[in-house]
C-alpha cells in the first residue's frame, strides 16, 4: 500500500465482501433447513383440490412464510361461482 | 471399499477439473490405485486436461448402458500407470446418468481392486452433479476467492447434507474439505481479495488445498498434463501438498503471504 492510499484509506472490498456474505449464507441456512418438501407440499395439495373440486388450478394459492418466530403454510383457494362442485 | 471422493464447487470456471485431475494424479503418484470418473455429461473435458483424449473408445454412459464393458472404457492414463479415466459421454440426453447405473459402476471399481473413485462433478445444481455427489464418502468442494463462487460453495454443501446417500441413511456424514483456487495473497493482504481464512470462516469448512494463482495452469491444460505435475512451479506444490494432507500427513499451509515487495514499491505503490 502506498502512503497516498493510506492517507486515503477506504473500507477495504475484502471487508465489504465477508459482511455481505455473512448475512446472505446465515439467511439462506436458515431457509434451507427443512424447506426442500414446499415445492412438493404445494403440486400435491393442488392435485388433491383439484381432484375433488372443479376448482381451477390457477385458483390456488399455498405459500409458506415466517411471522416473527412462527411459520405459517397458507393455502387461497378462490371458490368458482355457485360454490363447490365434485367436477 | 474403494473411498468414493466427489470434487464439487456448484459455480462453473472455478476449477473442478483442474482440481480432480491434480489430485487424482497426485494420489496415484503416491501408489493408490485410483480411478477418475468425469460426471459432466454432454460437456466431456477432464479427458483433455488429462491428455488422453485421443484414446477414449467408450464412455460413462455407454457402460451404464450396457453397450461396453467398465474395463473396455477405462482409459489408462499416460502420466501415472496406477490412474484410470473414465470419460463422460457427449450424448444430449443429460438424463442418462441413473443412481443404479452408477452404483453398479462404482461397486465395478471397488471390485477391481481401486483404492480410490474421484467423482469430477459438472457445474449447477442439476442431475449430474447431484448423482456425482450421491455415493460420496467425502468430498473437496472447490471455490475461488470471490463472493458468487462462495455463495454456490455452501449451497453445495446444503446439498450434500440434504441429497447424498450417507445423509440418506443416517450413516457418518459425508467429510468435507475446502479448496481454495486463483488466489492472490498480495491482493488479499491488501484487502482487495476475501481472505483464505475468511473463505474457510464463512464456510466452517478446514482448508485442504489452498491453490494460488498461476499461469502454468492454462499452460499446462494446453498441453494435456495435470499441473501438479509441473515441477517446482507454486501451484503444482500447493496441489502436492493437498494430497499430502487429504493422505493425512501435517502440511502448514503455503502460499499465503505475497513475495517481499522492493522498499521502492511500498513508498511509491506498485
Amino acid at each position: 500500500m502506498s502512503w497516498f492510499e493510506v492517507l486515503f484509506k477506504k473500507r477495504p472490498s475484502a471487508v465489504i465482501a465477508k459482511e455481505r456474505l455473512s448475512i446472505i449464507l446465515a439467511h439462506e441456512r436458515r431457509n434451507r433447513s427443512g424447506k426442500d418438501f414446499i415445492g412438493a407440499l404445494k403440486e400435491e395439495l393442488i392435485a388433491v383440490i383439484c381432484k375433488y373440486t372443479s376448482v381451477d388450478k390457477d385458483a390456488l394459492k399455498v405459500s409458506l412464510d415466517r411471522r416473527d418466530s412462527i411459520d405459517v403454510l397458507t393455502v387461497d383457494v378462490v371458490l368458482p361461482e355457485g360454490g363447490l362442485r365434485r367436477s | 471399499m474403494a473411498k468414493v471422493i466427489v470434487v464439487t464447487s456448484g459455480k462453473g470456471g472455478v476449477g473442478k477439473t483442474t482440481t480432480s485431475a491434480s489430485f487424482a494424479t497426485g494420489l496415484a503418484n503416491r501408489g493408490k490405485k485410483t480411478a477418475v470418473i468425469d460426471f459432466d455429461i454432454g460437456l466431456r473435458n477432464l479427458d483433455l486436461i488429462l491428455g488422453c483424449e485421443r484414446r477414449v473408445v467408450y464412455d460413462f454412459v455407454n457402460v451404464i448402458q450396457g453397450d461396453a464393458k467398465l474395463s473396455q472404457a477405462l482409459v489408462r492414463d499416460k502420466h501415472s500407470e496406477n490412474l484410470s479415466i473414465l470419460a463422460a459421454s457427449q450424448t444430449k440426453d443429460k438424463e442418462a446418468l441413473k443412481e443404479d447405473g452408477v452404483k453398479t459402476v462404482l461397486d465395478e471399481l471397488n471390485a477391481m481392486g481401486f483404492e480410490y473413485v474421484i467423482c469430477d462433478s459438472p457445474a449447477g445444481i442439476e442431475s449430474g452433479a447431484l448423482m456425482a455427489l450421491r455415493f460420496a464418502d467425502e468430498a473437496l468442494v472447490v471455490t475461488n476467492p470471490e463472493v458468487s463462487a462462495v455463495r454456490d460453495a455452501d449451497r453445495m454443501l446444503g446439498l450434500i447434507e440434504a441429497k447424498s446417500l450417507r445423509s440418506e441413511q443416517g450413516r457418518e456424514r459425508v467429510k468435507e474439505h475446502l479448496v481454495i483456487t486463483r488466489y492472490l495473497p498480495k491482493r488479499a493482504d491488501k484487502g482487495e481479495m476475501l481472505a483464505h481464512t475468511d473463505v474457510a470462516e464463512l464456510l466452517s469448512l478446514p482448508i485442504l488445498g489452498l491453490i494460488p494463482e498461476s499461469e502454468q495452469v492454462l499452460d499446462c491444460s494446453n498441453q494435456g498434463v495435470p499441473v501438479i505435475l509441473a515441477n517446482g512451479s507454486p501451484v503444482a506444490q500447493a496441489y502436492d501438498d493437498m494430497v499430502a494432507r487429504f493422505l493425512g500427513e501435517d502440511r502448514p499451509l503455503r502460499f499465503t503471504q505475497p513475495e517481499a515487495t522492493p522498499l521502492w514499491k511500498r513508498l511509491f505503490g506498485g
